[in-house]
């Protein structure tokens, strides 16, 4: 009797490998293998035409030590955090303002399907097309941004042959700019990512938390602060990381952005674009970009458990205990 | 054994989208697989190649010209699917010559050197081998708005305005003439990246020397002839390729302010009369003039080699021998395009006998043929491309004032450094 019992058991069993199976292989393939042979590629000198082809030797620690030395890859880390901070912290605060708005039963706003569908459709539009439309947007010295200001009569001063002009303004040449203009675009298309995930969370509030409070007397603002932002702590921390996670790898946008290098002088290159500079322009140094990504990925570990250490909900650990 | 087929369809499921395998060898000879980013190839090998020789087959494959490099390296480097002749790009022609994964065309070269111009040739050869050679050639040169010309100068005939602009210095003295005839409201140029090329080819040394970065004199001239132009409001603030510097062909450049701006001229080699101005500006067409400008230079190209491994080698050499110095191909390649050849015998056969009524009935073809004598193509290198793109930071930095010269300098050779390792 038992044997038999443990005979269909192991049969279920089985059945459960061959469904994970398909997702295995392509994760091991696509995934597991890649980063094994870039983390390979990082101790040696591949580099040039053959260097994925077998042609390197292997040279030991000698990328990580230039990689720590190298001032461009610090600068690069620090141009990735400044774009992604000036993105994160009014993406986080608008979009809870307006997941609350949208989600608040007592506002009853008209119309928020149509809101959700129109704040998150920046989202659904191709880095590509967006890094064009904003460099078009911002052209120099004739561009609808320009033009605008020049309605209203705001022109910035430049010194030419030493007489003060007033000259249309070179959004692409100035560093605040350049870099806001990109944690805006970052912001303008993951705002609605967040308010649809934020929106989740707060769904999934028990309502009757919010119906003891009213009947306490508390006002919205009073279920907001104590209420629903603590609940959606574990969604805010996981938009955190996720959106940390992300902003790490930017590229699309830095790199479309102006001249594919991270101009004006060099303080739009995230990482990820000096990784693809060193790998497939100039020289190919692929070892080198294989150490960058190396070091980006130690980054990225390090910043992430340090935020699940530091922001974790510590309640439940204790409720344990 | 259910189980075993499911997970087997699963797997070849799977594995149905990789590539197929090599054939098991190439058709004997006779057989030639030509890749290209351009049909300018395809039509040369439709039209006269296979019907002058009908014993070879051609397999032609295109591939745009910012994926060319993507698509060939790999196969290059490992040999498997590589095709037998390919064109190469000015732009990355160097990179492919200096790799020692071609086949080495020395011996055509030498047979054909008599009667070929000199500077394709330079450029495609590498520690004295031949890697590649060119059926044409693309001196660059300096073509002006007759109506600007007469207006501002007092005459439009070439010769007269070419002594206008002879070297360097008589270029910046005619721009400032033609900013104060006009009242601000000419340009001589309308971006200051038209004189790069023209800097890059007054060069004396190329941009590595000995494994080590070289700044040549000539760049440094450049850093200040763009910060000259731009101080004295000399050129038209478009960058090239854009939409300004397509507005200022037809002559619908305007600035902020909304007034108009006219531009004298625009530094060009032989391809962006037909593929630049005559495109972009077909209503002006006999108000422009050409002339060879403040330095000779040139600009742009397309190589044609072989891969090293090629199992056909003699018709491969064969092809190259014929789409680059053949004299009866080439004499009526130029007839039907336009397209200047490096062919000496031709060019000079052909000279006299063009009229362009774009540039107002003048021959431009004898004026290239001059200027094309003039270039130097050993300057070029593989390495070209990403330290000028490093360089053209630097150059912009120092010009709009955000750095000095030699703080964009020291910066420069600092990136050149970290990404290129000279």
């Amino acid at each position: 009797m038992s044997q038999k019992k443990i005979g269909n058991e192991t049969r279920v069993n089985r059945w459960g490998y061959f469904f994970v199976l398909p997702f295995v292989i392509v994760y091991f393939l696509f995934n597991l293998y890649p980063t094994l042979y870039t983390l390979m590629l990082a101790f040696t000198n591949s580099k040039g035409f053959s260097g994925l082809s077998g042609n390197y030797v292997f040279v030991g620690m000698k990328n990580f030590s230039k990689l720590v030395q190298d001032q461009y890859f610090w600068g690069a880390l620090s141009n990735t955090f400044v774009m992604w901070g000036w993105n994160f912290a009014p993406q986080l605060g608008i979009a809870l303002l307006l997941s609350i708005w949208l989600s608040d039963i007592r506002l009853k706003l008209k119309g928020q399907g149509f809101f959700r569908a129109v704040i998150y459709m920046p989202n659904l539009l191709t880095a590509a097309s967006v890094a064009l439309l904003y460099r078009s947007l911002f052209g120099y010295p004739i561009g609808p941004v320009n033009q605008f200001l020049q309605s209203l009569d705001i022109y910035d001063i430049v010194e030419r042959d030493g007489k003060a002009i007033r000259e249309a303004f070179n959004f692409f040449r100035d560093v605040s700019m350049s870099r806001g203009i990109v944690a805006f675009i970052q912001w303008w298309m993951w705002y609605g990512h967040t308010v649809i995930m934020l929106m989740a969370g707060i769904t999934s509030i028990s309502s009757s938390l919010y119906e003891s409070a009213v009947v306490d007397g508390a006002n919205s603002r009073q279920t907001t602060w104590y209420i629903t932002l603590p609940m959606l702590r574990p969604m805010m921390l996981y938009i955190l990381v996720t959106n940390m996670i992300g902003g790490m790898q930017m590229l699309e946008i830095p790199f479309l952005l102006t001249d594919m290098r991270g101009a004006p002088d060099f303080k739009i290159r995230t990482t990820n674009v000096y990784i693809y500079n060193m790998a497939f322009q100039g020289v190919n140094d692929y070892a080198y970009a294989a150490a960058i990504s190396i070091g980006v990925f130690i980054v990225t570990i390090i910043l992430a458990l340090s935020i699940f250490f530091f922001l974790q909900d510590r309640s439940e650990l204790k409720k344990r205990v | 054994m259910k189980k075993f087929l499911i997970v087997l369809a699963a797997a070849v499921v799977l594995f149905s989208g990789c590539a197929k395998k090599e054939e098991a060898a190439k058709a004997a000879s006779g057989k030639l697989v030509i890749w290209s980013f351009t049909d300018e190839l395809k039509t040369m090998v439709d039209k006269y190649y296979v019907p002058s020789h009908p014993g070879v087959t051609v397999e032609y494959s295109l591939t745009p010209t910012d994926q060319f490099p993507n698509k060939l390296d790999p196969v290059l480097a490992s040999g498997q699917g590589a095709p037998d002749v390919f064109a190469l790009e000015a732009a990355f022609v160097r990179k492919y010559v200096e790799s020692g994964l071609l086949l080495d065309l020395t011996d055509i070269a030498n047979e054909v050197k008599g009667k070929c111009l000199a500077y394709p040739m330079e450029v495609g050869t590498f520690n004295g081998k031949v890697y590649g050679l060119s059926w044409q050639a693309c001196p660059g040169a300096m073509f002006y708005r007759r109506s600007l010309a007469k207006k501002y100068l007092g005459t439009d005939d070439p010769a007269a305005v070419q002594k206008y602009v002879a070297n360097l210095d008589k270029f910046v003295e005619t721009a400032g003439v033609l900013k104060d005839k006009s009242k601000g409201k000419c340009v001589i140029v309308s971006s200051t990246g038209d004189m790069n090329n023209v800097f890059l080819g007054a060069r004396k040394n190329p941009w590595v020397v000995g494994g080590k970065l070289n700044i040549d004199p000539a760049m440094l001239s450049y850093m200040d002839m763009s910060k000259l132009l731009k101080e004295k409001g000399y050129e038209g603030r478009a960058g090239q390729w854009s939409e300004g510097w397509f507005a200022g062909m037809k002559g619908s450049l305007k600035d902020e302010k909304g007034n108009d701006v006219e531009v004298f001229s625009y530094l060009l080699p032989t391809w962006g009369l037909h593929y630049v101005l005559k495109t972009n500006a077909p209503d002006t067409s006999g108000d422009w003039a050409m002339v060879p400008g403040p330095a000779p230079y040139r600009w742009g190209g397309t190589w044609v080699g072989a891969y090293k491994g090629t199992k056909n080698v003699a018709a491969a050499k064969d092809f190259i021998k014929y789409v680059t110095s053949d004299d009866g191909f080439l004499e009526a390649w130029a007839k039907d395009t336009g397209d200047v050849v490096s062919n000496v015998n031709v060019m000079n056969k052909i000279k006299d006998s063009y009229s362009e009524p774009f540039l107002g009935g003048q021959n431009h073809y004898a004026a290239f043929v001059e200027m094309a004598k003039s270039v130097d193509g050993k300057l070029t290198q593989g390495t070209d491309q990403a330290v000028e793109g490093l360089f053209g930071e630097a150059v912009t930095a120092y010009m709009m004032g955000e750095k000095s010269r030699d703080q964009a300098i020291e910066d420069f050779k600092s990136q050149v450094s970290a990404q290129l390792g000279l």
